[in-house]
Protein backbone atom coordinates (compact mmCIF):
# COMPACT_ATOMS: atom_id res chain seq x y z
CA UNK A 1 0.00 0.00 0.00
CA UNK A 2 1.27 3.68 -1.11
CA UNK A 3 2.00 5.57 2.43
CA UNK A 4 2.02 8.97 2.61
CA UNK A 5 5.74 9.08 2.33
CA UNK A 6 5.96 7.39 -0.90
CA UNK A 7 3.72 10.23 -2.59
CA UNK A 8 6.13 12.25 -0.87
CA UNK A 9 8.90 10.27 -2.20
CA UNK A 10 7.12 10.57 -6.10
CA UNK A 11 6.45 14.28 -5.46
CA UNK A 12 9.81 15.59 -5.01
CA UNK A 13 11.39 12.80 -7.06
CA UNK A 14 8.86 13.71 -9.51
CA UNK A 15 11.35 15.35 -12.03
CA UNK A 16 13.18 12.08 -12.44
CA UNK A 17 10.23 11.34 -15.10
CA UNK A 18 12.46 13.06 -17.59
CA UNK A 19 15.00 10.41 -16.75
CA UNK A 20 12.90 7.43 -17.71
CA UNK A 21 12.83 6.46 -21.68
CA UNK A 22 10.80 9.40 -23.60
CA UNK A 23 9.49 6.33 -25.58
CA UNK A 24 7.55 5.24 -22.60
CA UNK A 25 3.96 6.52 -22.18
CA UNK A 26 3.57 8.45 -19.22
CA UNK A 27 1.86 5.84 -16.96
CA UNK A 28 4.58 3.35 -17.18
CA UNK A 29 7.07 6.12 -16.85
CA UNK A 30 5.15 6.58 -13.13
CA UNK A 31 5.16 2.88 -12.87
CA UNK A 32 9.00 2.58 -13.21
CA UNK A 33 9.11 6.26 -11.24
CA UNK A 34 7.44 4.36 -7.82
CA UNK A 35 9.40 1.29 -8.44
CA UNK A 36 12.66 2.98 -8.16
CA UNK A 37 11.37 5.18 -5.06
CA UNK A 38 9.83 1.49 -3.34
CA UNK A 39 13.38 -0.12 -4.34
CA UNK A 40 15.74 2.50 -2.73
CA UNK A 41 13.33 2.87 0.50
CA UNK A 42 13.77 -1.42 0.40
CA UNK A 43 17.15 -1.12 0.06
CA UNK A 44 17.73 1.17 3.32
CA UNK A 45 16.97 -1.93 5.76
CA UNK A 46 20.75 -3.33 5.59
CA UNK A 47 22.01 0.36 6.69
CA UNK A 48 23.38 -0.94 9.26
CA UNK A 49 25.21 -3.91 7.67
CA UNK A 50 28.59 -1.32 7.34
CA UNK A 51 27.92 0.03 10.92
CA UNK A 52 31.58 0.85 13.12
CA UNK A 53 31.83 -0.56 15.81
CA UNK A 54 33.25 1.48 18.83
CA UNK A 55 35.78 0.31 20.89
CA UNK A 56 37.07 0.63 25.09
CA UNK A 57 40.61 0.42 23.93
CA UNK A 58 42.68 3.18 23.97
CA UNK A 59 46.74 3.64 23.82
CA UNK A 60 48.41 5.87 26.30
CA UNK A 61 51.10 6.17 24.75
CA UNK A 62 52.64 8.84 22.37
CA UNK A 63 53.14 9.11 18.95
CA UNK A 64 55.12 11.45 17.03
CA UNK A 65 54.32 12.26 13.43
CA UNK A 66 55.58 14.03 10.57
CA UNK A 67 52.76 15.44 8.74
CA UNK A 68 51.85 18.18 6.13
CA UNK A 69 50.29 21.17 7.73
CA UNK A 70 47.44 21.58 4.82
CA UNK A 71 46.88 25.35 4.95
CA UNK A 72 50.43 26.27 4.80
CA UNK A 73 51.45 22.89 2.92
CA UNK A 74 54.74 23.03 5.46
CA UNK A 75 55.67 20.16 7.16
CA UNK A 76 54.85 20.07 10.68
CA UNK A 77 55.64 17.43 13.76
CA UNK A 78 52.64 16.68 15.85
CA UNK A 79 52.20 14.29 18.87
CA UNK A 80 49.48 12.48 19.10
CA UNK A 81 48.36 10.69 22.31
CA UNK A 82 45.33 8.99 23.94
CA UNK A 83 44.28 7.02 20.68
CA UNK A 84 41.61 5.54 21.05
CA UNK A 85 39.69 3.35 18.00
CA UNK A 86 36.19 4.79 17.56
CA UNK A 87 34.89 3.16 13.52
CA UNK A 88 36.55 1.11 11.01
CA UNK A 89 35.29 0.62 7.94
CA UNK A 90 36.28 -1.29 4.75
CA UNK A 91 39.02 0.19 3.62
CA UNK A 92 40.15 2.34 7.02
CA UNK A 93 39.89 3.19 10.54
CA UNK A 94 39.48 5.85 11.87
CA UNK A 95 40.56 7.08 15.77
CA UNK A 96 40.17 9.79 18.40
CA UNK A 97 43.40 11.59 20.15
CA UNK A 98 44.62 14.49 21.27
CA UNK A 99 47.39 16.99 20.17
CA UNK A 100 49.57 18.56 22.35
CA UNK A 101 48.07 21.64 21.93
CA UNK A 102 45.01 19.92 23.78
CA UNK A 103 42.90 19.85 20.49
CA UNK A 104 41.12 16.37 19.51
CA UNK A 105 41.27 15.66 16.27
CA UNK A 106 39.59 12.30 14.07
CA UNK A 107 42.73 10.47 12.64
CA UNK A 108 41.37 8.37 9.76
CA UNK A 109 43.92 5.73 7.72
CA UNK A 110 43.49 4.17 4.30
CA UNK A 111 45.35 1.82 3.34
CA UNK A 112 45.53 2.13 -0.64
CA UNK A 113 46.33 -1.05 -2.86
CA UNK A 114 46.30 -1.64 -6.31
CA UNK A 115 42.85 -3.10 -5.82
CA UNK A 116 41.50 -0.05 -4.40
CA UNK A 117 42.60 2.12 -7.36
CA UNK A 118 41.58 -0.27 -9.52
CA UNK A 119 37.90 0.51 -8.07
CA UNK A 120 38.81 4.26 -7.96
CA UNK A 121 39.25 3.94 -11.91
CA UNK A 122 36.38 1.89 -12.22
CA UNK A 123 34.32 4.42 -10.65
CA UNK A 124 35.83 6.81 -12.96
CA UNK A 125 37.35 9.13 -10.55
CA UNK B 1 41.90 13.45 -0.05
CA UNK B 2 42.14 16.04 -2.36
CA UNK B 3 39.16 17.24 -3.22
CA UNK B 4 39.21 18.34 1.43
CA UNK B 5 42.40 19.93 0.50
CA UNK B 6 41.15 21.53 -2.43
CA UNK B 7 37.65 22.51 -1.04
CA UNK B 8 37.42 26.02 0.78
CA UNK B 9 36.81 26.03 4.78
CA UNK B 10 33.02 25.69 5.80
CA UNK B 11 31.75 25.58 8.81
CA UNK B 12 29.66 22.74 7.64
CA UNK B 13 32.44 20.50 6.14
CA UNK B 14 34.68 18.47 8.35
CA UNK B 15 38.33 20.47 7.81
CA UNK B 16 41.22 18.33 7.02
CA UNK B 17 44.13 19.79 8.70
CA UNK B 18 46.73 17.96 8.51
CA UNK B 19 47.90 14.75 6.18
CA UNK B 20 50.60 11.85 5.87
CA UNK B 21 51.41 9.57 2.65
CA UNK B 22 53.54 7.12 3.85
CA UNK B 23 54.70 4.17 0.88
CA UNK B 24 55.10 1.00 1.74
CA UNK B 25 59.40 0.19 1.12
CA UNK B 26 58.77 -3.27 -0.78
CA UNK B 27 55.77 -2.40 -3.12
CA UNK B 28 55.35 1.43 -3.72
CA UNK B 29 51.83 0.61 -5.03
CA UNK B 30 50.77 0.47 -1.80
CA UNK B 31 50.32 3.62 0.58
CA UNK B 32 48.67 4.31 4.01
CA UNK B 33 47.25 7.84 4.29
CA UNK B 34 46.97 9.30 7.34
CA UNK B 35 44.00 12.37 7.49
CA UNK B 36 43.77 14.46 10.31
CA UNK B 37 40.24 15.85 10.89
CA UNK B 38 38.18 17.75 13.20
CA UNK B 39 37.03 14.91 15.44
CA UNK B 40 33.14 15.55 16.23
CA UNK B 41 32.02 12.76 18.76
CA UNK B 42 28.22 11.25 16.99
CA UNK B 43 26.88 11.21 13.92
CA UNK B 44 23.16 11.58 12.33
CA UNK B 45 22.69 7.96 12.29
CA UNK B 46 23.68 7.55 16.23
CA UNK B 47 20.93 10.37 16.74
CA UNK B 48 18.17 8.83 14.97
CA UNK B 49 18.68 5.87 17.13
CA UNK B 50 18.53 7.51 20.27
CA UNK B 51 15.23 9.41 19.24
CA UNK B 52 13.43 5.80 18.21
CA UNK B 53 9.66 8.03 18.22
CA UNK B 54 11.52 10.79 15.93
CA UNK B 55 13.60 14.30 16.18
CA UNK B 56 12.31 17.33 17.38
CA UNK B 57 11.05 19.43 15.28
CA UNK B 58 13.93 21.87 16.13
CA UNK B 59 16.50 19.71 15.98
CA UNK B 60 15.42 18.70 12.60
CA UNK B 61 15.15 22.98 11.43
CA UNK B 62 18.90 23.10 13.37
CA UNK B 63 20.82 20.53 11.30
CA UNK B 64 18.31 20.29 7.77
CA UNK B 65 19.86 24.19 7.95
CA UNK B 66 23.36 22.97 8.78
CA UNK B 67 23.26 19.79 6.07
CA UNK B 68 22.02 22.34 3.26
CA UNK B 69 24.10 24.69 3.77
CA UNK B 70 27.05 22.17 3.72
CA UNK B 71 25.30 21.01 0.46
CA UNK B 72 25.43 24.45 -1.30
CA UNK B 73 29.24 24.81 -0.35
CA UNK B 74 29.54 21.76 -2.69
CA UNK B 75 27.95 22.96 -4.82
CA UNK B 76 29.64 26.14 -5.45
CA UNK B 77 32.37 24.47 -6.16
CA UNK B 78 31.47 21.35 -8.49
CA UNK B 79 31.68 18.96 -5.66
CA UNK B 80 29.39 15.61 -5.39
CA UNK B 81 29.42 13.76 -2.33
CA UNK B 82 28.23 10.36 -3.73
CA UNK B 83 27.72 8.98 -0.29
CA UNK B 84 25.30 10.81 1.52
CA UNK B 85 24.09 8.80 4.37
CA UNK B 86 23.72 9.62 8.00
CA UNK B 87 26.50 7.63 8.73
CA UNK B 88 28.64 10.24 6.97
CA UNK B 89 26.64 13.23 8.82
CA UNK B 90 28.74 14.16 11.95
CA UNK B 91 27.20 15.64 14.93
CA UNK B 92 28.26 17.53 18.15
CA UNK B 93 25.57 17.04 20.56
CA UNK B 94 27.20 19.34 22.96
CA UNK B 95 26.44 22.23 20.13
CA UNK B 96 24.24 20.98 17.71
CA UNK B 97 26.88 21.23 15.10
CA UNK B 98 26.83 19.24 11.84
CA UNK B 99 29.36 18.45 9.16
CA UNK B 100 29.04 16.61 6.23
CA UNK B 101 32.20 13.80 6.72
CA UNK B 102 34.03 11.17 4.48
CA UNK B 103 34.50 12.31 1.31
CA UNK B 104 35.98 8.88 -0.68
CA UNK B 105 33.41 8.65 -3.37
CA UNK B 106 33.45 12.83 -3.83
CA UNK B 107 34.04 13.78 -7.42
CA UNK B 108 34.68 17.63 -8.87
CA UNK B 109 32.25 17.34 -11.64
CA UNK B 110 33.08 17.90 -15.16
CA UNK B 111 31.04 18.40 -18.32
CA UNK B 112 33.43 16.90 -20.14
CA UNK B 113 34.03 13.39 -17.87
CA UNK B 114 31.28 10.57 -17.49
CA UNK B 115 30.57 9.43 -14.35
CA UNK B 116 29.78 6.02 -13.32
CA UNK B 117 26.15 5.51 -11.54
CA UNK B 118 27.21 2.62 -9.32
CA UNK B 119 29.21 4.83 -6.63
CA UNK B 120 28.54 5.21 -2.99
CA UNK B 121 26.19 3.13 -0.59
CA UNK B 122 23.39 1.64 -2.75
CA UNK B 123 20.48 2.15 -0.43
CA UNK B 124 20.91 5.72 -0.09
CA UNK B 125 21.97 6.30 -3.67
CA UNK B 126 19.81 8.96 -5.82
CA UNK B 127 17.30 7.82 -7.98
CA UNK B 128 18.86 8.64 -11.32
CA UNK B 129 21.80 6.38 -10.18
CA UNK B 130 19.72 3.61 -9.41
CA UNK B 131 18.46 4.52 -13.16
CA UNK B 132 21.90 4.46 -14.57
CA UNK B 133 22.20 8.18 -14.96
CA UNK B 134 26.16 8.80 -15.81
CA UNK B 135 26.03 12.35 -17.03
CA UNK B 136 24.43 14.03 -13.43
CA UNK B 137 25.46 17.00 -11.75
CA UNK B 138 25.75 18.58 -7.85
CA UNK B 139 22.04 17.40 -7.26
CA UNK B 140 22.87 13.56 -7.47
CA UNK B 141 24.00 11.97 -4.34
CA UNK B 142 21.59 14.30 -2.90
CA UNK B 143 19.00 11.50 -1.35
CA UNK B 144 16.92 14.22 0.34
CA UNK B 145 14.19 12.02 0.68
CA UNK B 146 15.37 9.35 2.94
CA UNK B 147 18.00 11.84 4.60
CA UNK B 148 14.60 13.75 5.60
CA UNK B 149 12.13 11.17 6.25
CA UNK B 150 15.03 9.71 8.27
CA UNK B 151 14.84 12.51 10.45
CA UNK B 152 11.57 13.19 10.51
CA UNK B 153 9.99 9.39 11.47
CA UNK B 154 13.13 8.41 13.50
CA UNK B 155 13.26 5.42 11.19
CA UNK B 156 16.25 4.44 9.37
CA UNK B 157 13.98 2.57 6.81
CA UNK B 158 10.85 3.67 5.09
CA UNK B 159 8.25 1.00 4.07
CA UNK B 160 5.47 1.48 1.52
Amino acid sequence: MIGIDSILAIVIRSDLIDVIPQQFPLLLRAVCLITACRRTNDQTMDSSANEFETSPESTAAMSEMTVVDTTSGDEVQITLRDEQPVAKGGWSTVSKASLSNGDVVAVKRIRESSHYKVLLAVSGD
Amino acid sequence: MEILRALPPSENIVQLRHYSVEHEPEDEDNRQLTLFMDYLPSNLQHIIQEHATGLPLSLIQVYTQQLLRGLNHLAKHNVVHRDLLPRNILIDPNTQCLRLADFGCAKVITTDSPNHPTVGTYQYRALELLFGATVYNTKAGIPFKVLAHSKISGRQVSSF
